[in-house]
């Protein structure tokens, strides 16, 4: 099978490229900076359709910035980190605080995955934060949804359909993004050593406080701290790598310092005694410099490296219900965690694919995403605890989530396992498939874009 | 405007229509006298009147789902209608439909504090979310001015705003989950308590969907704490524009207030008549600022904001020490639209938003318009989000002032549009907007926006004749749409 690289550097170069593929019975890899290429199913790998990858990192460049109006308009193959430079300038930023996962990340790669980092719970995710796009569909065709005002209820929120379909839908040729100011400074309350239960007691006492905290994280013992900036949390955590249980308040410098003060002191003596959190812990303050860092390093995720062979999972759930899915995670293998957003988002890494997650993450309410996995990862498979995920056998399947070719060596391994092993995100309902199905089949009839990166049939 | 018109086939089956609804509903709950229906024959735009068939009120999801099905069979057209206050006409009423009321729905099922969200039904009222957890220090964030009469439910349809957005976003933003009966009666469970859903984001697309897609069963929204301290600037200036200036120096200082609303000259003399909240009368203009937050962050930003508010040319500020003399600051302003009753008949409410920087250009042509179509405009804006609220006055008795006033507000709204703008910012298009969709979107926009429509409500029986100025057949749109599971590539890899 022939598979081209094809320049989508222009409006008409997309749209160009998706009537060619329309025309030929092909379908498009849809590929900015690519350091969210493996989030999801690998798109050629899994279809033996002819699958060309249409670049789109040449349709860069900021269009519009307003500062005073709060939007940036920009193609969404401009990357991040110049654009997040930009806003810095202007003392603004995306309040989102989209993780990068690599230095090519782009604005459209962030916007389409609808990744967002510790900030997220109070501040919105990217869904949130995308006010209007220009789009080629999969049918070829150039549609505008949302406006270039952070105020608009004029007909269907399209924005909201673009963020977190993964370039299944549409290809996105300018997104109108709301920017907010950046605070003027930040502190960080560290608590060490607690256990991943008391830790996330604790983050949900302090959501309830009205000290606005904007990151709730818990790295369980063993995370990884080194890299600049990191010095003063590693020494929190010091001597043995123990848990740090992590609290963030923004604001002017005075306000910052004593609103975490007063973390301190109502979590530390319990906060809300209903929660429970146990008394003790350490205490650490980090200063501006130093949570930004750590902050940064809680978004990229470097705490919980993955290494060859290995694949990373995100878990999103109720807030309370984030300890206990770890644990089962645990059960079902996982190497490494951390919780973020006040216990609502699971990060756990496997090795290998492992098989019941998805039964786990229904389970506990929510749903799970393979993020990454490692070069070696899609050959190698995982047999430990897989059992234990599919006893009660909630995982409700359908027709179509057989998949990809990989084996479960799980020795209770059971067909229900293995037919869901591979299936990088947790399937939906019927009534959502059947929603989702639809949508797709009105923007993109021919599954041109990035056919099975989200779904089988998606 | 010209009313969605009746089909003669539909009508006919009135008979049928009602004994259907009469088999999977008790009689309590299905009205069809003519008295019964008097009330459903208008929403919060009562220039567009028309009497439904029959009116259901169901009192849970799998009586919504039953009469939706049967209404599925009958082919009848069915509108959602949570409290009628909507400002767009999104909730009139079909000649020839069903209108489903859903104030009985109106229980909170649940209330949880450490995940910090309530489920409640469609059928509670905004302001009633929050009273149910503000002695826990908590509360629902968007607060439209008919907070206390409005459904949560209807909130969720219209995707509705308050005066406090652009700090804490519209209702999409303050959601976690929904159920809701699709128009051949299945019950879908989206988004959940979680911060993100897996798939497409459906939650974002039902909502602010004004009733075409769904009828909303149940909604999780998600709670906030009480922010500590809440105090309010009012300044005054000598012309609107100054006080424009003066928002988009508040936001150029990187500070997003909980609130700024500017209020013009008619404005203020009419509420003060009404409220007497000591509005200075004869100002050009006042601006509203309420910086809202914890203590030391709102200590910290109360001088800086004075000192911007000076510099923009203020020539009198107030500041709240108090909750008492917040709620006075504000309450002239909250009584803004019962007030215009006072100095006119009926008045014609207008919801387009600009880009800040167009507010002088925007208010010269609102003066000129004034002047064209010899009606007078009280000017209300959410500022710190450029959604203007021009108040239109009119009087409906005298013959040409209704259809004067639409044309106006029709050319105001192209305006908005013109300049960068959209038609509308929290009322939603509804029946009153929906010919000027093809002002703002293209067809391929539109047909976009249609082929959404379908992908839910193929049958089209979903609040017809509201938001498209006309809406095409799905078999027209050129999709394939998927019954009862059966996948559409019969031949592709099923991998």
């Amino acid at each position: 099978m022939s598979e081209a690289t094809l320049a989508g550097d222009s409006l008409e170069a997309v749209q160009e490229h998706i009537v060619a593929a329309l025309e030929k019975g092909e379908a498009l890899e849809v590929v900015a900076g690519g350091s969210k290429r493996s989030y999801g199913r690998d798109v050629r790998a899994a279809s033996k359709q002819v699958i060309s990858v249409l670049d789109v990192s040449g349709l860069t460049g900021i269009v519009d910035y307003q500062p005073n109006e709060l939007i940036l308009v920009a193609r969404p193959g401009t990357p991040l980190a110049g654009l997040e430079a930009t806003l810095a300038d202007q003392g603004q930023q995306f309040a989102f605080e989209p993780p990068h996962f690599g230095e090519a990340a782009t604005l459209g790669g962030a916007l389409a995955c609808n990744l967002s980092g510790p900030r997220r719970f109070k501040a919105g995710a990217a869904r949130d934060h995308l006010l209007g796009f220009q789009a080629v569909t999969g049918r070829g065709e150039v549609v505008r949804g949302g406006g270039r005002v952070v105020k608009n209820v004029t007909g269907y929120d399209l924005s909201k359909l673009m963020c977190g379909s993964f370039g299944t839908l549409a290809v996105m040729t300018e997104v109108v993004v709301k920017v907010l100011p950046r605070a003027e400074s930040e502190r960080t309350v560290l608590f060490a050593g607690l256990s991943d239960a008391h830790g996330a007691a604790r983050l949900i006492a302090a959501s309830r406080t009205p000290h606005e905290p904007s990151g709730l994280a818990h790295l369980p013992s063993g995370a990884v701290l080194d890299g600049p900036g990191l010095e003063a949390a590693a020494a929190a955590a010091s001597p043995n790598g123990a848990a740090l249980t992590a609290m963030r308040v923004e604001g002017p410098a005075a306000s910052a310092q004593a609103r975490a003060e007063l973390l301190v002191k109502e979590i530390q003596g319990g906060g809300n005694g209903a929660s429970g959190p146990a008394h003790g812990g350490a205490v650490t303050i980090l200063e501006e410099g130093d949570s930004r860092a750590f902050w940064a390093a809680v978004r990229e995720l470097t705490p919980l490296p993955v290494k060859e062979g290995e694949t990373l999972w995100r878990f999103s759930v109720a807030p309370t219900a984030g300890v206990a899915l770890g644990e089962s995670l645990r059960g079902a293998g996982a190497l490494r965690l951390t919780y973020d957003w006040g216990g609502a988002l699971v990060w756990a890494v496997f090795p290998g694919h492992p098989a019941g997650v998805h039964a786990l993450a229904s389970r506990a309410g929510g749903h799970a995403q393979r993020v990454r996995q490692g070069p070696t990862a899609a050959l190698k498979t995982t047999g430990d605890g897989t059992g234990k995920a599919t006893v009660d056998g909630t995982e409700t399947s359908t027709e179509n989530s057989t998949e990809d070719d990989t084996v479960v060596n799980s020795a209770e391994g059971t067909a229900e396992a293995s037919k869901n092993a591979g299936a990088p995100f947790t399937e939906l309902s019927p009534g959502q498939h059947r929603l989702n199905l639809n949508l797709k089949l009105a923007f993109d009839p021919a599954r041109v874009l990035n056919p099975g990166r989200m779904y089988a049939d998606i | 405007m010209i009313l969605p018109q009746p089909e003669p086939a539909r009508l006919a089956k009135r008979e049928a229509v009602i004994s259907a609804l009469l088999g999977v509903l008790p009689a309590e709950c299905v009205l069809h006298t003519e008295e019964a229906l008097t009330p459903y024959e208008c929403d919060g735009v009562p220039a567009y009147r028309q009497k439904p068939m029959a009116v259901v009120h169901p009192r849970d999801t799998s009586e919504v789902s039953r009469a939706m099905k049967a209404m599925h069979e009958l082919e009848i057209p069915v509108v959602p209608w949570g409290a009628g206050t909507g400002l767009s006409g999104g909730a009139l009423s079909l000649a020839d439909g069903v209108t489903f009321a859903m104030s009985r729905m109106n229980r909170i099922l649940e209330v949880d504090l450490d995940n910090r969200l309530a489920v409640v039904q469609p059928g509670v009222t905004n302001l009633a979310i929050t009273q149910r957890v503000q002695h826990e220090g908590f509360y629902y964030a968007p607060d439209p001015s008919s907070q206390i009469a409005c459904s949560i439910g209807g909130n969720v349809a219209e995707n509705s705003g308050g005066v406090h957005c652009l700090k804490y976003g519209v209702t999409t933003n303050n959601l976690l989950g929904l159920e809701v009966v699709l128009s051949d009666g299945e019950v879908v469970r989206v988004g959940g308590r979680g911060y993100d859903d897996g798939g497409f984001d459906l939650l974002g697309v039902l909502t602010g969907s004004e009733g075409l897609l769904a009828i909303i069963t149940e909604v999780t929204v998600r709670l906030l704490p009480k922010p500590e301290v809440a105090r309010a600037l009012l300044a005054v200036f000598d012309e609107v524009e100054g006080a424009g200036q003066a928002v988009a120096d508040v936001i150029a200082a990187g500070m997003i207030p909980g609130g700024m609303e500017i209020m013009d000259k008619l404005a203020i003399e009419a509420t003060e008549q009404y409220a007497k909240s000591g509005y200075p009368v004869g100002a050009e203009a006042i601006l509203l600022v309420e910086l809202d937050g914890t203590a030391s962050e709102v200590e910290h930003q109360i001088p800086a904001a004075e000192e911007i508010l000076k510099n923009a040319g203020a020539t009198e500020i107030r500041i709240s020490n108090s909750e008492e003399e917040r709620l006075r600051l504000w309450a002239g302003r909250k009584a803004a639209f019962p007030a215009m009753g006072r100095i006119s008949p009926d008045y014609y409410c207008m919801d387009g938003t600009i880009p800040r920087a167009a507010l002088p250009k925007m208010l010269a042509l609102i003066r000129g318009l004034s002047e064209k179509y010899g009606l007078r405009v009280a000017n209300v804006f959410h500022a710190g989000d450029g959604n203007l609220h021009p108040l239109l006055l009119y009087d409906s008795n005298v013959p040409g002032e209704l259809e004067k006033a639409e044309e106006m507000g029709a050319e105001i709204l192209k305006a908005c549009v013109d300049v960068g703008g959209v038609l509308t910012g929290e009322h939603g298009v509804g029946t009153e907007k929906r010919d000027l969709m093809s002002y703002q979107f293209g067809e391929n926009d539109l047909n976009a926006m249609q082929r959404v429509k379908c992908s839910f409500d193929d049958s089209q029986l979903l609040n017809p004749g509201k938001m498209f100025p006309q809406l095409h057949r799905c078999a027209e749109l050129g999709r394939m749409h998927i019954h009862g599971g059966k996948i559409p590539f019969p031949d592709i890899e099923r991998f």
